[in-house]
């Protein structure tokens, strides 16, 4: 090979390093340094933590990527971890990649599993252990999920523990108005009858009294054969179901066209894993999925 | 007969030359193929003598001329070119009958709607023609080595060509089916005033059928009659030197080239 | 559009009074295989004679590719599919025979690469692999009528050109050289039919998916070289072979409970073993 040519091949290898991402410097001594798994864990944590000083919240997941069943992490979020002090996971199975490589990326770190405390719902089927894990699109368990990452912050940063506790105050007393809300609404619903796409809504349903009738994918990834989608088209009219509910992570083809089937509306429900990552995320998009819930069942 | 007028042809290369790779494959090929003569082209393994093949079939790019020329207008006329390939190219596995080979090449609609009473007529007589007739209905996977060599022949000879290029036609055919072969190809080709060329190794059917030899190794070694082509010195300058050619005699003869090539 | 469909569910209705036919999408299922199967299997006739498997295959993979760039680009993930699959069709089928590698390495180069490029593009944008799981197995239950209109215009075009093409492709595939001393275009059609198999393969996916793909073209056709004996006959029974399998994979499928597509391909694949049994029990030669 000419000289012309391996020099170039050299320079060329050499400002590929250049493009390598930098490594996130070690938090200056003094700062918490927190992690949120995925986007619902982030926006709570971030109402929390409020303007506190000295007090950095990053997200691992990306805000598009929905639920973290069966990630699988990345270099970026290795860097990530090291780098943190604190870990805000909703738990009960929802983030399976917490094993052994995370210890071993950073041994200190400590990890919160902020739904501890929610009365689990088993189901039969679904990998987690048997539990549910998708406990936070209630919003009475999201003011549990938030009073647990209060009490976390303020046992690493006892400094803060004041302004911590205020902004949780804050916070969970506009999810109570929230909850509230969607309860009095709920209850003037006509048909509860609801067939959702998979197991994202169980603990939404059982606080404000919804029947799910049917599960578009039981097991979640698992499509539905022929015959589970007659099935389930028929129940939907047996039973009288009052939708179809699709979620914006998930293609929507196939739940218009068994809704479409059965003759019943599709309408689009967001359980807030993915999303805009703000503040008043949560309560915006609960409020719109009551909207949805209204417009459907309320005759 | 061939029922076609003009019968006196010319097949003209002049200065003809191929480039594959960055080599040079042929190289200034000038040569006549005269109509209603054998011409033989003999050759070392990679003289070029496929290739040579394919370049008046237009099928490689060359630098250089060919023309065909009709004894009245002179430089004129696409010729009818039939051409035999050398049968070990052909992939004898497809679900095809002797029938569906020749139809694929005559009919206007495809063989899967099936095949014109007009294709089975000009099949059969051009098989008969060959005779091979009896072979129409045979899937191409059950053919012999001399059969296969039938059917192209029949099926490049169909449309009545001006020149009929063969490359090896005998290669892996025993002693006696190219025996049969060769007087079979006297024959037709004395019924009708086709240019055949032919390429082959072996030169007992060069001496025995061939009027004119080009003898090709890249460029043109020596070229003219056969009795005046295949000496020992022309032979030594293609083969390696110590090449001589040896007949077991006329009747049943097979030739054999003996003798230590070199470079 | 949708008067024509329904128009064609109520002949359905009284034809095929089964069970398995009955809801809307099952109809729908059935006439996206009567359409994309026979189109498969007749493509696949020459496709097999040409030992281009693999090419089906790495234009498969390429798709998954195609809808990675339509999600990232904003254009419709299904019309970028088959644009991309038709770019790698035409760029393999230029590429091959001007280096000096062989078809099958050349075309390993441009599966791999296109398989690559889709990984990268999806873990850049997270989030995405959602969207692919219907094009890796198929989407048969959910396609929609305008898919089904599309099919049908496929199997028409793939009609209309095997109408005028075929007899040339075969005869290319029997001998190159020879089929183009006989006045076969056979660069043109070498490309027309890659680009013609690509528009089969990005349609078909969407019946049976990437990893299935393949065996749709291949498997009829190989069944029917078993034992066939003339150009007409392998063509046809490819042809049978691959409506039988289409209804009979969605009807078994419906009452097993088990992935459409992989049915349908093993009843394909069902009928290769008999087809190959019953050549092995007449003693041919292979």
């Amino acid at each position: 090979m000419n000289r012309a040519a391996s020099g170039i091949i050299a320079l060329f290898a050499v400002s590929l390093t250049a493009l390598l991402p930098p490594i996130p410097a070690r938090a200056g001594a003094g700062e918490l340094r927190i992690l949120a798994s995925f986007l619902p864990m982030y926006i709570f944590t971030l109402n929390v933590v409020g303007d506190a000083p000295g007090v950095s919240v990053d997200l691992m997941l990306p805000p598009s990527m929905g639920c973290p069943h069966d990630y699988a992490l990345t270099p970026g979020d290795m860097r990530k971890i090291a780098a943190a002090d604190l870990f805000i996971a909703n738990g009960y199975g929802m983030e399976e990649f917490l094993g052994a490589p995370v210890r071993k990326a950073n041994p200190r770190i400590r990890i919160v599993e902020t739904a501890r405390g929610v009365p689990p719902i088993r189901e039969a089927e679904g990998g987690h252990d048997g539990i549910n894990p998708h406990t936070w699109v209630s919003p009475r368990n999201a003011i549990i999920q938030v009073r647990n990452i209060e009490a976390a912050l303020a046992s690493v940063s006892p400094r803060n523990a004041g302004a911590f506790r205020r902004n949780a105050d804050a916070y969970a007393a506009r999810l109570a108005v929230l909850a509230g809300e969607i309860e009095s609404a709920s209850a003037r619903f006509g048909n509860r009858r609801i067939v959702v796409f998979h197991n994202v809504f169980d603990y939404l349903a059982r606080d404000i009294g919804l029947n799910i009738v049917g599960k578009i994918e039981e097991t979640p990834g698992q499509e539905p054969s022929a015959g589970e989608i007659d099935r389930l088209v028929r129940a939907i009219r047996e039973k009288r179901a009052a939708a179809v509910f699709w979620e914006p992570q998930y293609p929507r083809r196939l739940a218009e066209m068994i809704a479409a089937e059965a003759g019943v509306p599709a309408r689009v429900l967001d359980p807030l894993s993915t999303g805009r990552a703000a503040t008043d995320a949560y309560e915006a998009v609960m409020r719109e999925n009551l909207r949805t819930l209204t417009e459907v069942l309320g005759k | 007969m061939n029922g076609q007028t003009a019968p006196f042809h010319t097949l003209e290369i002049r200065d003809l030359s191929v480039r594959a790779g960055g080599m040079e494959i042929l190289a200034g090929i000038s040569a006549d193929i005269r109509c209603g003569e054998v011409t033989a082209l003999i050759g070392p393994n990679g003289a070029g003598k496929t290739t040579l093949l394919l370049a008046i079939l237009g099928l490689v790019p060359f630098t250089g001329e060919i023309r065909f020329c009709r004894a009245e207008e002179h430089g004129k006329g696409t010729p009818r070119i039939g051409y035999v390939p050398q049968r070990m190219d052909l992939d004898r596995n497809a679900p095809m009958t002797v029938l569906d080979f020749f139809a694929l090449s005559s009919q206007k609609y495809p063989v899967f709607l099936g095949r014109s009473r007009k294709s089975r007529a000009e099949a059969k007589s051009a098989l008969d023609r060959g005779g091979a007739g009896h072979l129409i209905d045979r899937p191409l996977g059950r053919l012999s080595g001399g059969e296969m060599q039938r059917i192209l022949l029949a099926l490049a000879l169909r449309d009545n060509p001006d020149i009929l290029l063969l490359d090896e036609p005998v290669s892996g055919v025993d002693v006696s089916g190219e025996e049969l072969f060769c007087d079979f190809l006297d024959q037709i080709h004395r019924e009708s005033s086709f240019s055949l060329l032919l390429v082959s190794h072996d030169l007992s059917v060069v001496t025995r059928h061939a009027d004119r030899v080009i003898c090709l190794n890249r460029s043109i070694v020596c070229q003219g009659a056969t009795t005046e082509v295949l000496t020992p010195e022309n032979l030594s300058a293609m083969y390696g030197s110590g090449a001589r050619l040896f007949s077991h005699g006329e009747a049943d003869g097979h030739g054999h080239l003996h003798g230590e090539r070199r470079g | 559009m949708d008067f024509l469909l329904s128009l064609v569910y109520s002949a359905m209705d009284r034809l095929l009074p089964l069970a398995f036919a009955e809801p809307t999408f099952m109809k729908r299922a059935i006439l996206a295989v009567l359409f994309v199967a026979p189109a498969a299997a007749a493509v696949g006739v020459p496709l097999v004679q040409f030992r281009m498997a693999f090419f089906s295959d790495a234009i498969g993979h390429s798709a998954f590719t195609g809808v990675a760039l339509g999600v990232i680009l904003g254009i419709h993930p299904l019309l970028t599919m088959v644009a991309f699959g038709l770019f790698v069709a035409y760029a393999i089928t230029m590429v091959k025979g001007r280096t000096g590698l062989s078809p099958d390495t050349v075309i390993g180069v441009f599966f791999s690469t296109a398989i690559a490029l889709g990984i990268a593009i999806i873990s850049a944008r997270k989030g995405l692999t959602r969207n692919l799981q219907e094009y890796l197995y198929g989407d048969l239950l959910a396609i929609s009528g305008a898919e089904v209109i599309w099919m049908a215009a496929l199997f028409l075009g793939v009609a209309v050109y095997l109408f005028f093409a075929f007899n040339r492709i075969l005869l290319l595939g029997v001998h190159e050289g020879f089929a183009r001393s006989l006045g076969v275009r056979g660069r043109m059609l070498e490309i027309s039919f890659s680009l013609v198999v690509a528009l089969v393969v990005t349609t078909a996916i969407r019946a049976v998916g990437i990893l299935l793909v393949t065996a749709l073209l291949v498997v009829p056709a190989a069944a029917a070289r078993n034992v066939a004996r003339g150009a007409a006959e392998a063509f046809w029974i490819a042809i049978a072979v691959s409506l039988a399998s289409g209804i009979a994979g969605i009807a078994a499928s419906y009452h097993l409970d088990t992935a459409t597509g992989a049915t349908i391909v093993l009843f394909a694949s069902a009928f290769f073993a008999l087809t190959a049994a019953f050549r092995l029990a007449r003693g041919d030669v292979s």
